[in-house]
């Protein structure tokens, strides 16, 4: 993870017109000896020039050589009549086309909106047991492609999914909760006061309150991997391979249907394979665990280096990010940015432990608001100095900064006890604070 | 019009990004680089139409003019009178003059990357490379800092160059 060539960054700067005379007068030396400093020069030289005329075309942008407000570019290309001819035919015929395809659609659109309230009138939910979204993050689809939005309620028939980095909450009115992971999609069958969801793909973590055991909350009813919940926390995840896996972390569960359910402990978990019966159950793997939004750390992530401007705040499972040159956030730029994490940490036994971070370009980590570790600066693996005695299921204020000053982003944040190796400070332990601080 | 009345116009048009690069180099501002290569086109025009000499490398001939034009104290519209270090003029007609064959088609590619950049960061581009607006203009408009743009544009060229020279090194192999 290198910052910009230094070389890049001296050319990128001046045909920037932003060198110093010291500067200017090293760019002639170095284009005067440096043969590949002068082609990179005028590589970059030639890419704006490339963008200047790609962005322009982008706004519709004419070409003005004699500079009195007239689009020339159709005279010049005159000179290769031919060609200019057969171009201006095909635009003609595509946006012919266009228009065409374009009538077509607003048609559609009515018949398929009228489609829709039809259906609206006659499956009208019952809004007071109907689930509604309770939280969201980032893009929530509904099976016709639309957009749903907080507080948005759902019956029989509705499917939803969740986009690349989003996340959202579904509550019944019994307080039971439905997390849906990223690329999740869940189908509602009977989401009135008895609750019947289908989890067509990704992970949701579900917290279900007390049910009367002749109305369980059922997933996938019906088939090879439903499971019954009379009232736990569980995940259930679908798998590339087809596979469900669940695994309970409080209470227990009947996966399976007729005589080939199994019974699933507290910290157990198994897996169905397609139209199988479940295999015998595991002790629950943690770090294959997501809980929802019910453990992790709040984040709010700035569109500067500095903790300002324009944000975005999100519950975070941990702090293992290597978003190299991409966005944390799909509503952030994604270049130059900041973060902070707030919440609560809860270590399960009592040990000292030792904090590090990798990361790249610079992180800050406050437990019970002494700062514990400082790599302020640009650094890739920074550990803190001393242990810290931690006592286990006690709480602990915990607050991460970062920020990503330059070219590839990324931050883990780790810890270590003496008798073990070190780990991701893990989702489990982490608990969101109801405000950022 | 005569075949060869069109020789200049027909080399501005083919070689007009390569020549909008060299001049853009020479006055790192895309609103002087549009003056001057209008004031390019027209002397091109006018040769086109006055005849005399024929011209052999009409891309360096073009360059050539574009240098002079700056190097004789270019005025914009607006009256602002563009100084040029001749010392960099030269070097870099030097530097253009030594572009290899295919070297800006090969650039064919940056279309298909620019389609990777978000559209938040192409606007920012094209306010920087088609309005010729400054970093501090745009951070304005934005409500960013400049020294963020700054960051996010040198940050872009550089992906964007990669990007291009990857797509080359797929081609070949």
């Amino acid at each position: 993870m290198q910052p910009l060539d230094e070389r890049d960054q001296l050319i990128l700067r001046h045909l920037d017109g932003e060198t110093s005379p010291d500067e200017r007068a090293a760019v002639i030396e170095r284009l005067a000896t440096d043969a590949d400093f002068g082609s990179r020069f005028r590589g970059y030289a030639f890419q704006v020039a490339r963008l200047h005329e790609l962005l322009e075309a982008d706004r519709g942008g004419g070409f003005d050589p004699v500079g009195d407000g007239t689009d020339v570019r159709a005279d010049l290309l005159a000179l290769a009549s031919e060609e200019r001819k057969a171009a201006t035919a095909k635009l003609e015929r595509r946006r012919h086309r266009s228009r065409r395809l374009t009538r077509l659609a607003c048609a559609s659109a009515v018949l398929v909106l009228i489609a829709v309230a039809a259906r609206w009138l006659a499956t009208r939910p019952n809004r007071a047991t109907a689930p509604e979204i309770a939280d969201l993050h980032g893009t929530l689809r509904m099976q016709d492609n639309s957009a749903a939005t907080k507080g948005d309620v759902l019956w029989p028939g509705h499917r939803i999914t969740t986009g690349s980095q989003a996340y959202a909450r579904l509550q019944f009115l019994d307080g039971s909760t439905v997390d849906l992971s990223a690329d999740t999609q869940v189908a509602c069958l009977d989401c009135g006061s008895s609750k019947a969801i289908e989890l067509v793909r990704g992970r949701i973590f579900l917290s279900v309150a007390p049910q009367a055991a002749e109305s369980p909350f059922l997933v996938n009813p019906g088939r090879a991997d439903q499971v019954r919940v009379i009232g736990t926390k569980l995940q259930i995840r679908r798998t590339a391979a087809d596979e469900t896996r669940v695994a309970v972390v409080s209470g227990e569960v009947e996966v399976g249907v007729n005589d080939r359910a199994v019974v699933l402990a507290e910290q157990t978990e198994t897996s169905v394979a397609r139209n199988a019966a479940p295999a015998p159950p595991q002790p629950l793997d943690e770090s294959e665990l997501w809980y929802g939004l019910h453990r992790g750390l709040r984040a709010t992530y700035f569109e500067n280096d500095d903790f300002t401007g324009k944000s975005v705040t999100r519950i975070d499972a941990n702090i293992d990010f290597e978003w190299n040159l991409a966005a944390p956030d799909d509503s952030l730029d994604g270049t130059v940015f900041s973060a902070r994490w707030t919440g609560w940490l809860v270590p399960q036994v009592t040990d000292d432990y030792l904090f590090s971070a990798f990361v790249d370009d610079g992180v800050r980590l406050w437990i019970d608001d002494r700062l514990v570790l400082d790599a302020w600066q640009i650094r890739q693996v920074q550990a803190a100095e001393e242990t810290i005695h931690l006592v286990g299921k006690r709480r602990y204020k915990i607050k991460v900064e970062y920020r990503d000053i330059a070219n590839y982003a990324g931050v883990r944040l780790r810890w270590q006890r003496a008798s073990t190796a070190s780990q991701i400070v893990p989702q489990s332990c982490l608990y969101p604070s109801d405000e950022a601080y | 019009m005569a075949p060869n009345d069109e020789f200049l116009t027909r080399a501005l048009l083919e070689q007009r990004g390569m020549l909008y690069g060299f001049i853009y180099a020479l006055v790192r501002d895309v609103g002087v680089a549009d003056e001057v290569f209008q004031e390019v086109a027209v002397v091109a025009i006018r040769k086109d139409r006055d005849g005399g000499e024929p011209i052999r490398e009409p891309g360096k001939w073009l360059r050539e003019v574009a240098r002079r034009l700056v190097k004789a104290g270019f005025r914009t519209r607006s009256g602002r009178a563009i100084e040029v270090d001749n010392d960099y003029l030269e070097q870099v007609a030097i530097v253009f003059d030594a572009t290899g064959d295919g070297e800006y088609d090969r650039l064919s590619a940056l279309g298909d990357c620019l389609e990777q950049v978000s559209a938040a960061n192409r606007d920012v581009l094209r306010q920087r490379y088609v309005l010729g607006r400054s970093y501090d203009e745009i951070a304005d408009r934005l409500k960013r800092t400049a020294g963020a743009l700054r960051v996010l544009v040198h940050r872009v060229q550089n992906q964007l160059a990669d990007c291009v020279q990857a797509r080359l090194a797929e081609q070949e192999t």
